[in-house]
C-alpha cells in the first residue's frame, strides 16, 4: 500500500504549522504533517507530549491557535464544512464513550439515522453486518455496561466505522487489553486499512506500531522524528 | 460460565417501561374519582361541603400540572441558556433565575396579578392565569438549576464522540445528553413538582378558590377547623404522595431500589 502512494502521494490530512495552546501552556510547537490516503500512521512519545491533542485537533474538538489542518483539501475550523468532515472523520475514544442509554445496535445506528437519514432497516442492517464482522452480534440488544472492555472498544469501532468514515483516529486503542486482545484490535486496524481507510493511532504499545506504515514520534510538542 | 445477563444493567438503563405516563394520568383520575367519591361520606362538616373540596382540588391540580409543563419548559430553557456560550443568553438566563429565586413567590404572583397590568394594561390576566405565570416562572428558575446540574452530570466525552460522530449540536442534546441528564433531572424535578403543588396554595391570596383557600373559606363560615383543615392537608398529602408514587415508579424502573452499598 505504501509503494501505491508513494507513486502517486495523495494527502488527505495536512497539517500545516500547527499551534496548539492550552491557556499559556504550549502543547503544539510548529507540528507539520502529511497522511496520504491508505495509510496507517501511529504516534508514539512520553505522556503529555501531545498525542491526543494531535488527533483531536484533526476533529476539531480542539481549536488551534495558529497554522492549519486540512482533511482532504478542506481546512478543520468551524464553519458549515465542519459536520461533513466530522462524518469523514471517525474517532475512536481511549475510553470508548459508548452511549450508555441506547442498546450496542443503537449506539451504532443512532448517528447514520440522525445524520444521513437512513430508515431504520437500513441502518440496521448496516450495524447488523458490522456486529456479525467484529464478533459482537450476540451483544445486539445489550447496554454497553454489560459488556467486556474489549467488546466494548469494537462496539465503539462499529459505531465509527457505521458512518462510513475515510479516516479513523484512534486514541489509545491498546491502553485496556490485555496482550491477547491486543493482537485482536491490530488486526481488526490492519484489516480496515486494508479496505482503504486511513488511519492514524496514538499508541504506547509496541505491538501497534509494527502494523503501522509510519511511526511518529512526539515529544514536547513537535515530531522529533519522521520517516518519509 | 457467565451467568446470563439480565435486563437490568448496574447503570440503571434497561428497555424504557412505556407504562409510566398511562400511569401517571391514570393515579391522577383514580385519585379525583376517589375524593369526589368518598368525600360525601366523611363526617360533618365536610361531607356535605365535598363539592367546595373537589372544586377545589381540580383548580390545584389544573394550577400544579399547568405551571408544572409550562415550568419544565422554562427550565429547560433557562438551563441550556445558562450553558450557553452565547454570553448574552447566559446572562439572560442567570438575571431570571437570579430575581425568580431571590424574591418570594408570594410577592411574584402578587406582582403579576397586580403590579404588571399597572405598566402592561394589555397582560391583565385574571386570576388564574397570573396565578400560573407567576408559578410556571418560579418552578422555571428552580427546574433550570436541575436541568443544568443534569446536563453538566453527562461526561464531556460523551458530548464529544456525539460531535465527533458528525450529529449537530441539537442531535447531541436531543439524542446522546438529555436522556441520559433526563436521569439524574427527575428525582429533583418531582421534587420541585411536589413544592409546587403545596406552593400553589399562595394563589388564594389572588382570590383564586383553589383547595387551600376553599378549605379557609368553609372553616371560617362553619367555624370548625379542625377537621377542615385536616381534610385539606390530607387531600395535599394524596395529591403529593401520588408525585411520590410515581417517582418511585420511574426509579425503580431504571435501577431497581438501589442501596448506598449492594453488599
Amino acid at each position: 500500500m505504501v509503494e501505491e502512494n508513494s507513486l502517486k502521494p495523495d494527502p488527505v490530512i495536512v497539517l500545516e504549522n500547527v499551534h496548539k495552546y492550552y491557556g499559556k501552556t504550549h502543547v503544539l510547537r510548529g507540528v507539520c504533517l502529511k497522511i496520504n490516503k491508505g495509510e496507517i500512521v501511529t504516534i508514539v512519545g512520553p505522556s503529555g507530549s501531545g498525542k491526543s491533542t494531535f488527533l483531536r485537533i484533526i476533529n476539531h474538538l480542539e481549536d488551534i491557535q495558529s497554522g492549519s489542518v486540512l482533511v482532504n483539501g478542506i481546512a478543520v475550523k468551524k464553519n458549515k464544512h465542519l459536520k461533513t468532515i466530522r462524518q469523514k472523520v471517525g474517532l475512536v475514544a481511549q475510553d470508548y464513550q459508548l452511549f450508555p442509554h441506547l442498546t450496542i445496535r443503537n449506539n451504532i445506528t443512532l448517528a447514520p439515522r440522525k445524520v444521513y437519514h437512513w430508515h431504520l432497516e437500513k441502518s440496521n442492517a448496516i450495524a447488523d453486518k458490522l456486529m456479525q464482522q467484529l464478533g459482537i452480534f450476540q451483544h445486539a440488544d445489550k447496554f454497553p455496561d454489560q459488556l467486556s472492555g474489549g467488546e466494548q472498544q469494537r462496539v465503539c469501532i462499529a459505531r465509527t466505522l457505521a458512518m462510513q468514515p475515510e479516516i479513523i483516529l484512534f486514541d489509545e486503542p491498546t491502553s485496556a487489553l490485555d496482550p491477547a486482545r491486543i493482537a485482536e484490535v491490530s488486526k481488526i486496524i490492519k484489516d480496515l486499512a486494508a479496505t482503504g481507510l486511513t488511519i492514524m493511532i496514538v499508541t504506547h504499545t509496541e505491538e501497534v506500531t509494527k502494523i503501522a506504515d509510519r511511526t511518529l514520534v512526539l515529544e514536547d510538542g513537535k515530531i522529533v522524528y519522521a520517516p518519509p | 460460565m457467565q451467568v446470563t445477563a439480565t435486563l437490568k444493567t448496574s447503570s440503571g438503563y434497561h428497555h424504557k417501561n412505556p407504562l409510566l405516563l398511562l400511569w401517571t394520568i391514570l393515579g391522577v383520575f383514580l385519585l379525583l374519582g376517589f375524593i369526589n367519591l368518598l368525600l360525601p361520606y366523611f363526617p360533618e362538616p365536610v361531607g356535605s361541603r365535598s363539592h367546595l373540596f373537589v372544586e377545589g382540588t381540580i383548580l390545584t391540580l389544573e394550577l400544579s400540572l399547568g405551571a408544572g409543563a409550562l415550568g419544565l419548559l422554562i427550565g429547560i430553557f433557562l438551563g441550556i441558556a445558562k450553558l450557553s456560550r452565547n454570553i448574552f443568553l447566559y446572562h439572560f438566563a442567570w438575571f431570571w433565575i437570579w430575581i425568580l429565586r431571590g424574591t418570594p413567590l408570594l410577592t411574584q404572583i402578587l406582582f403579576v396579578y397586580y403590579a404588571v397590568p399597572l405598566i402592561f394594561p394589555a397582560l391583565k390576566l385574571g386570576e388564574f392565569n397570573s396565578a400560573l405565570i407567576a408559578l410556571a416562572l418560579n418552578v422555571g428558575a428552580y427546574n433550570a438549576e436541575v436541568v443544568r446540574a443534569g446536563i453538566l452530570a453527562v461526561p464531556k466525552g460523551q458530548f464529544e464522540t456525539a460531535l465527533s460522530l458528525g450529529l449537530s449540536r441539537f442531535q447531541v442534546i436531543q439524542w446522546v445528553v438529555f436522556p441520559q441528564a433526563f436521569k439524574v433531572m427527575f428525582p429533583s424535578l418531582v421534587n420541585n413538582f411536589i413544592a409546587l403543588i403545596k406552593d400553589s396554595s399562595l394563589a388564594s391570596c389572588i382570590g383564586l378558590l383553589e383547595l387551600s383557600l376553599a378549605g379557609n373559606r368553609i372553616s371560617s363560615e362553619t367555624f370548625q377547623p379542625f377537621p377542615i383543615l385536616v381534610t385539606v392537608a390530607f387531600i395535599y398529602l394524596l395529591l403529593t404522595s401520588l408525585m411520590s408514587g410515581i417517582t418511585y415508579l420511574y426509579e425503580k424502573s431504571l435501577h431497581g431500589r438501589r442501596k448506598l452499598f449492594e453488599t
